[in-house]
């Protein structure tokens, strides 16, 4: 704790002086009155637990009436959206996946089909490694389930679902309808849910004429505007352990999304399974720790975080640039911090000790 | 400077213009000043001022660095209602009462974690201690949250 003894330096030296003393009250004054006076800062923080995510809603510069009611709104657009998008309870986008294979195409609810068109692209671009199709594999690991435990599917299981090779390019969108022309699709956008509720909620936000705030879901962040005259200040959580890696400086417009192994995982028999499945292999992705993205669109971040990690320290660079991501942070299990220089420049890392660095080529 | 100021402080302690007994400062000597003083050491005025500064210096403390004594809070959400904010400078282990059952939080040394919960992943469990101005953690579903409070954190929200 500090411990500091405030010296006023005018009230040592001249003595005698009526005007001395005066500079001295001034002074006394000035440090009371501004103590005092601080006005309180239109910062207005709110947290809601909304059907399956947590989020944190930080607005500034707008009345707190008028910002609670954007939260509230906000918390019912999460709500909405957990609910139509629910792989494993009934949702729309079950229905869907039970008509996917009709023989005349099926025709969802018209909300979902702005989303399919961006995850196909994203997964289009990003070579399949963000492949929201395999909804059968997550579901054969456990992971379409409140509480994933175990055991893992058995090896045949997995090869067969790998070898039946389902991927977004099967799935035929035309006007109003979906159709899949491969019965191994099973579609599951738990991979950017979180990342395109997020835009979504700053899009609610700027109709409603906030134009400086943050929305986090369960970590997944947008900011826009700033927090008076500053930056708004990220702090990224260190995915080896408890604490802060590293901080940012977001405005404007940007979003900062980080997938990680540590989130969602089962211990089965001593070994760890996490959530994110490599399309390629079947199995969870191998090499990596955790992807941060820093992009303008938080759904476009959500899926390149999640291919970068199955892309791994040997491909991500690849992949970022198909993508059009232009800042990425890469942790792999030897704990090497992989990183463009464009991040690189802007990040400010908090640990005691540097981490080891690999600074690549621009992306 | 340094030195200026001890050395007037001992003044003010010993040399008290009011003590009438002090060997060292008659009242009324040297025209309303302490007779130490007109020899150059300190006047009424200075001796007011620094009564002042010293009657002031809790306060200053208090107004700022006072958090650093009463350390940050936490505040626990239920069912995104508050339920209680607590510094995380009184040590405790809190049971709270959620959806499927009580939450314990324990609260040890400036920092909060989720030591026990009634869900199965025990997600929240491993989210492991929170101790930065920002950070939070959810048992989503027994529904109670935390989160990490203070007055200006260095943080205005976390990314993981």
């Amino acid at each position: 704790m500090a411990r500091k003894i405030v010296h006023h330096p005018p009230c040592v030296v001249p003595r005698h002086s009526p005007l001395a003393t005066r500079h001295c009250l001034l002074v006394f004054l000035v440090t009371f009155l501004s103590s005092c006076g601080k006005a309180p800062e239109p910062l207005y923080q709110e947290q809601i637990l909304a059907l399956g995510a947590l989020i944190d809603i930080t607005i500034w510069g707008v009345a707190p009436d008028a910002a609670q009611q954007a939260a509230d709104q906000i918390a019912e657009d999460f709500n909405h959206i957990h609910t139509t998008w629910h792989a494993w309870k009934p949702s729309p986008l079950t229905r869907l996946n039970a008509h996917l294979n009709d023989t005349v195409a099926y025709t969802p609810e018209a909300e979902l089909l702005p989303l399919l068109a961006q995850a196909k692209q994203l997964s289009l671009n990003s070579g399949n490694l963000f492949n929201p199709a395999i909804g059968k594999l997550v579901a054969a690991w456990g992971f379409q389930g409140d509480e994933p435990k175990g055991p893992p599917p058995d090896a045949k299981t997995v090869a067969a679902l790998v070898a039946a090779q389902p991927s977004m390019e099967q799935v035929h969108l035309a006007g109003n309808s979906v159709q899949s022309s491969n019965p191994a699709v099973q579609l599951d956008l738990g991979a950017i849910g979180q990342g395109y509720a997020v835009d979504v909620a700053i899009a609610h936000l700027r109709k409603l004429g906030i134009h400086n705030a943050i929305v986090n879901a369960s970590g997944d962040i947008r900011v826009i505007g700033k927090r008076g005259t500053r930056p708004w200040r990220i702090g990224i959580r260190d995915p080896r352990g408890p604490g802060i890696i590293a901080s940012i400086e977001l405005q404007g417009d940007e979003s900062i999304v980080t997938s990680g192994t540590y989130e969602r995982y089962f211990d089965y028999q001593g070994k760890r399974y996490h959530h994110i499945i490599d399309p390629r292999s079947g199995y969870p992705a191998r090499g990596t720790v955790s992807v941060t993205v820093v992009h303008n669109n938080a759904t476009t971040a959500d899926a390149a975080s999640t291919a970068l990690l199955v892309a791994g320290p040997a491909q991500w660079q690849r992949v970022a640039r198909a993508m059009g991501i232009k800042q990425v942070m890469l942790i792999d299990e030897q704990e090497i911090v992989h990183i463009d220089p464009l991040l690189a420049k802007r990040i400010h890392f908090e640990t005691k000790t540097q981490p080891r660095m690999k600074i690549s080529a621009p992306l | 400077m340094q030195r200026g100021v001890a050395e007037d402080m001992d003044m003010n302690k010993d040399n008290d213009p009011h003590r009438s007994s002090s060997p060292l400062c008659k009242r009324g000597a040297g025209g309303g000043f302490c007779k130490k003083a007109a020899q150059g050491f300190a006047t009424r005025a200075d001796l007011v001022i620094l009564a002042l500064t010293l009657a002031l210096l809790p306060y200053l403390y208090i107004s700022y660095w006072g958090d650093a004594v009463q350390g940050e809070q936490a505040r626990i959400l239920v069912a995104g209602k508050e339920f209680a904010v607590v510094s995380l400078h009184d040590e405790q282990r809190l049971s709270v009462p959620g959806a499927l059952g009580s939450s314990v939080l324990e609260i040890r040394a400036g920092k909060v974690r989720f030591a026990d919960s009634p869900c199965h992943g025990k997600q929240c469990v491993h989210s492991g201690w929170l101790a930065l101005g920002g950070e939070f953690a959810a048992c989503l579903p027994n529904r109670i949250s935390v989160q990490v409070v203070g007055r200006e954190p260095r943080f205005d929200t976390i990314n993981f």
